[in-house]
């Protein structure tokens, strides 16, 4: 297992720290999350955007914007319709669960928008990258595309609400064969003879061109070639007793360049500050290689075009790096996803120094609370704030 | 103590321990609803046989958003309940030394 909150808990006890113990949980009713500070309000906000499920009317549309327009934090929102499907797009100090939930009590069902891999086989040159990148952009629904050469074509990821036969559609044109690229772990027998047998059945169905296996413990890894259901697929592997379990490629979050012009410490501090003021907040990497210096920024602020606009007027030429690979079937036992996007909290409401904003949260078991206030007294308490991945 | 808050790498293929004792490979996927994060809770708490106090976020993640949690985070909240100690936010920020650093000079 890579990086986990679990190993994060692992070393804490390594480093020997005696963690400060909360008294018995108290039983309260009152929700969590106590009062934040005044003055403190959202500095920067990230653009996202869902499928909304269903086919809501004019009037639906518009009191879910409503709900939407009423979450603190959200500048603003708008739906778009695009065939076969209506988006919702949000600019807000901080997406995720805040928005699906806001949704929800509305009465709306918000997804995702589905990011997918694709092998685009053909003649491609690297000269032909950006008017392709252009290209797909500009159809509907597409929110963002990655690509990077690879030996006989492109390895591309598509986040947005479009299908694989349209994106097919929209490359043919460049002399390229597009299809989609999924992985998966099927969860079962890991005998040799029997993760054929899982492959033999998968081949059968429609739109597979070509599918990967790797016995690992616990079943097997599988890479699918082609443009078939997701259900098709799960309910063909449960009746040869598997249990197929997708894995996920969200796109990164992170925005990655080459940079021209920096040279010495001075120019990074330059270059940090020109960031800054084109909208950047959260972690900026800048890593030397050689002559060549890459930067990474937080996606879902500023787009690439506004961001080389920004560090032209400084001096800085930046350049995108795609970073996008095809799925690999890989040895691991175990897979982490890309960190999720649009998760990270920007606008922070507790200061040290400063009351600790007070809670009253469920217990693993299920049953009682812990609230926060109850435990002060005697001994500090640490807080670890983590998850499973 | 413990706070399960949203997950840093969702859809993930991980272990996970099974009811009779073993362990499979499974998608630790997002959480939205409460019974989820008690099953991700669960399975994290055992796996690491952990045994300090935890709790989960409440679906609205407010307790997340509130102090700036997500992926990881450290705190330490004084006796007089004032916020003593804040890691930067993770996973460059989570530094356990430092809070270490921090309990040996003012935990007697």
């Amino acid at each position: 297992m890579k990086k986990s909150a679990g190993m994060t808990i692992r070393a804490i006890a390594a480093a020997g720290i005696t963690l400060a113990v909360v008294g018995l949980p108290a039983v309260s009713q009152r929700r969590g999350g106590g009062q934040a500070p005044p003055g403190a309000e959202a500095s920067q906000s990230t653009s996202g955007s869902y499928l909304i499920v269903g086919s809501p009317s004019d009037a639906d549309l518009d009191r879910l914007l409503t709900a939407i327009r009423q979450v603190d934090g959200v500048e603003q929102a708008e739906v778009r319709k695009i065939p076969g499907n209506t988006l919702l797009r949000v600019r807000a100090a901080a997406l995720g669960t805040i928005i699906i939930a806001a949704a929800r009590k509305a009465g709306f069902e918000l997804k995702q928008t589905p990011t997918r891999i694709y092998q685009a086989t053909g003649p491609v040159q690297s000269a032909d990258l950006a008017q392709l990148r252009t290209t797909l952009r500009s159809l509907p629904g597409v929110e963002q595309v990655e690509m990077a050469l690879q030996p006989g074509g492109l390895a591309l990821r598509v986040r947005g609400a479009i299908s694989p036969a349209e994106l097919a559609a929209a490359l043919k044109p460049a002399g390229l064969t597009a299809s989609p690229v999924s992985a998966f772990v099927a969860s079962g027998p890991a005998a040799p003879a029997d993760v054929a047998q899982l492959r033999a059945a998968l081949n059968q169905l429609l739109g597979v061109s070509k599918i990967e296996t790797r016995a690992v413990v616990g079943g097997a890894n599988l890479i699918v070639y082609g443009d078939v259901k997701e259900e098709a697929l799960t309910k063909t592997a449960r009746a040869s007793g598997y249990g197929l379990l997708t894995v996920n490629e969200p796109a990164g979050d992170t925005q990655r360049f080459t940079v021209q012009g920096v040279t010495n410490s001075e120019d990074e501090t330059k270059l940090r500050e020109a960031l800054r003021s084109a909208g950047v907040t959260g972690q900026v990497q800048l890593q030397r290689n050689g002559q060549e210096v890459r930067l990474g920024v937080p996606s879902g602020g500023a787009s690439g075009r506004a961001l080389a606009g920004a560090l032209r007027e400084a001096g800085f030429d930046i350049t995108p790096v795609d970073t996008v690979t095809l799925p690999s079937i890989g040895s691991e036992k175990e897979r982490i996803t890309p960190p999720a996007p649009n998760e990270r909290i920007i606008d922070e409401k507790t200061r040290v120094g400063e009351a600790a904003p007070d809670f009253s949260l469920l217990m693993h078991d299920g049953r009682g609370k812990i609230t926060l206030s109850n435990s002060f007294g005697k001994r500090p308490v640490v807080l670890i704030f983590g998850s499973y991945t | 103590m413990l706070v399960y808050i949203r997950e840093a790498h969702p859809d993930s293929i991980l272990f996970v321990n099974t009811k009779s004792g073993g362990k499979e490979l499974g998608v630790v996927g997002q959480t939205f609803a409460v019974q989820d994060r008690l099953d991700n809770l669960h399975q994290c708490t055992a796996l690491l046989q952990l045994t300090m106090p935890s709790v989960i976020d409440s679906d609205d993640n407010i307790v997340n958003r509130t102090y700036g949690a997500w992926p990881d985070r450290l705190y330490a909240i004084d006796t007089d309940g004032k916020v003593a100690f804040k890691s930067g936010p993770g996973p460059a920020g989570f530094k356990t030394p430092d809070l270490a650093a921090w309990l040996q000079k003012n935990v007697k």
